[in-house]
């Protein structure tokens, strides 16, 4: 199924609200805020929003307050504002989009105009949701993306086996997510898996050594020239700074704040097969989480 | 006839649906009907911002809907509440009201006008039909809190289905309060709703 953007439309007259709900309806899912208060609330909740379609003139706050505190926040800047306003003046156009907002438009609107520049605005988000995937980040933890992890991995695995260097791989899971999911929503679940990819970078002090998001709630570390031993403790190193974030797990079974399990391996002469090591990785991993989690097992 | 309507304008305004239009033409009554007042009863309180709002909010939605007479009193109120001229802004209250009477009039004579039912009936809901509106009104509750526009269809739904049971009145109060985004009051009418279901 096709994902249906979210739009937030921000106006503080019904009427408006309703003739450009009515109108995007149908492809998006709209949801609606009549003033600055109200849009913080929907920006802040676990629903994330794709484009933000703003009034200036509001009650509360104007337009280009709101789009000030939207750029000063990191979870917000990047979200499109599109302006549509009554306020028709080069100066008010020249304001809106030195501030960031993608697009201007003025009132009364041109129904299918509005719709075609909305889709405009989302064609470009697609494009740069694209472009990220291809670059290989990860959009949600701004770390290696899987295909970047692919790329990485299969390009060390080479150099180990021509240089015959160690290499460890450590696979790691969040314990209980889908409860903390479940129990705070997935937004901060998001903020969550945010903090960890975070943590786990700061820890990583090597420039070869890489961190990547593998899918889901689960990373993947790759440490070229690293032996054994020193990646057992490195793997310590990452348990300790989630834990040391101390971010509250209330429906977790093993400790009262997020933790994560890890499982890795060491490449041994012998073997032959990357995909082979992952598996095993991905299986100490299993034995971690069988061994009450929070926990380093290795092969 | 409506005097000080350009129809065709309104309704290429609003994505050209009859029905939907008249919708919103209803809603401009409800809702502007009395606006000249309320910009007056805001200056002579000083509340000067908060009568250009007034009056920024009646240009808008009457240039969309297409009153052009209304929308350029509308324009000219904004401005002169700009420079707090409150002497000139007072002497385009009289012709705003009668603009606003007038169209009003001639729309309640007009075919756009939605005819409400008068009798509303009062039948009695079985045990099956209570469960589902209980169950209805608290899947209502996330929706309108999260701001989804979804809230507006399942609410007219909901008028549709259990509008004939004595709850017309309030469930069309929800509608109103769904559609103005007052989540606040939203929640205690369900609560309110569900306690004399």
């Amino acid at each position: 199924m096709q994902k249906k953007y979210r739009i937030l439309v921000v106006d503080d007259e019904r009427s408006n609200r309703k003739v450009l709900s009515e109108l995007l309806d149908e492809e998006f899912d709209i949801v609606l805020a009549k003033n600055a208060a109200q849009v913080f609330q929907r920006l802040d909740s676990q629903e994330k929003i794709d484009l933000v379609l703003l009034d200036i003139m509001l009650p509360d706050m104007d337009g280009y307050e709101i789009l000030k505190k939207m750029k000063n926040n990191d979870d917000q800047k990047e979200i499109p504002v599109i302006f549509i306003t009554v306020l028709d003046s080069a100066e008010d156009e020249e304001r809106a989009f030195q501030l960031g907002a993608v697009d201007f438009i003025t009132k009364p609107f041109h129904p299918s105009i509005v719709k075609l520049r909305v889709k405009n605005q989302i064609k470009l988000l697609e494009q740069k949701q694209m472009l990220e995937e291809m670059a290989g980040i990860d959009g949600l933890t701004g770390i290696n993306n899987r295909r970047n992890f692919d790329t990485i991995y299969q390009k060390e695995w080479q150099k180990t086996r021509r240089y015959e260097e160690p290499l460890s791989l450590v696979m790691i899971d969040v314990d209980f997510f889908k409860n903390f999911n479940d129990l705070y929503g997935h937004g901060e679940g998001d903020l969550v898996l945010k903090a960890i990819a975070k943590a786990i970078e700061k820890s990583l002090n090597r420039p070869e050594d890489m961190v990547a998001r593998y899918g889901g709630e689960e990373f993947v570390v790759v440490l070229p020239r690293t032996e054994k031993t020193g990646a057992i403790k490195k793997a310590q190193e990452l348990r300790k700074s989630v834990e040391d974030l101390a971010i509250k797990h209330e429906k977790s079974d093993c400790a009262d704040v997020v933790t994560i399990s890890l499982g890795g391996v060491t490449y041994q002469p012998g073997d032959d097969d990357p995909q082979e090591l992952l598996r095993q990785s991905d299986e100490m991993l299993y034995k971690a989480k069988s061994n009450g989690r929070n926990t380093v097992t290795w092969r | 006839m409506i005097r000080g309507l350009n129809m065709t304008k309104g309704l290429e305004n609003t994505g050209g649906d009859l029905a939907f239009y008249k919708g919103l033409l209803q809603d401009f009554f409800d809702q502007y009907s009395d606006h000249a007042e309320k910009i007056l009863q805001c200056v002579s309180k000083g509340e000067f911002s908060q009568a250009e709002l007034e009056a920024h909010s009646l240009k808008g939605t009457s240039q969309m809907l297409g009153f052009e007479q209304v929308y350029t009193t509308a324009l000219q109120m904004e401005l002169l509440l700009k420079d707090k001229d409150e002497k000139n802004l007072c002497r385009l209250i009289a012709p705003l009201k009668d603009q606003l009477t007038t169209l009003l009039n001639d729309f309640k004579r007009s075919d756009l006008f939605i005819q409400k039912p008068e009798k509303q009936l009062s039948l009695k809901l079985s045990e099956e039909q209570k469960s589902d509106l209980l169950t209805r009104l608290n899947a209502l509750i996330p929706v309108i809190k999260t701001g989804h526009y979804q809230a507006e269809a399942l609410i007219v739904q909901l008028i549709k289905d259990y509008g004939n049971f004595g709850l017309k009145k309030k469930l069309s109060e929800l509608k109103s309060m769904i559609e103005q985004l007052e989540y606040e009051n939203a929640f205690d009418l369900i609560k309110t709703i569900q306690k004399d279901v």
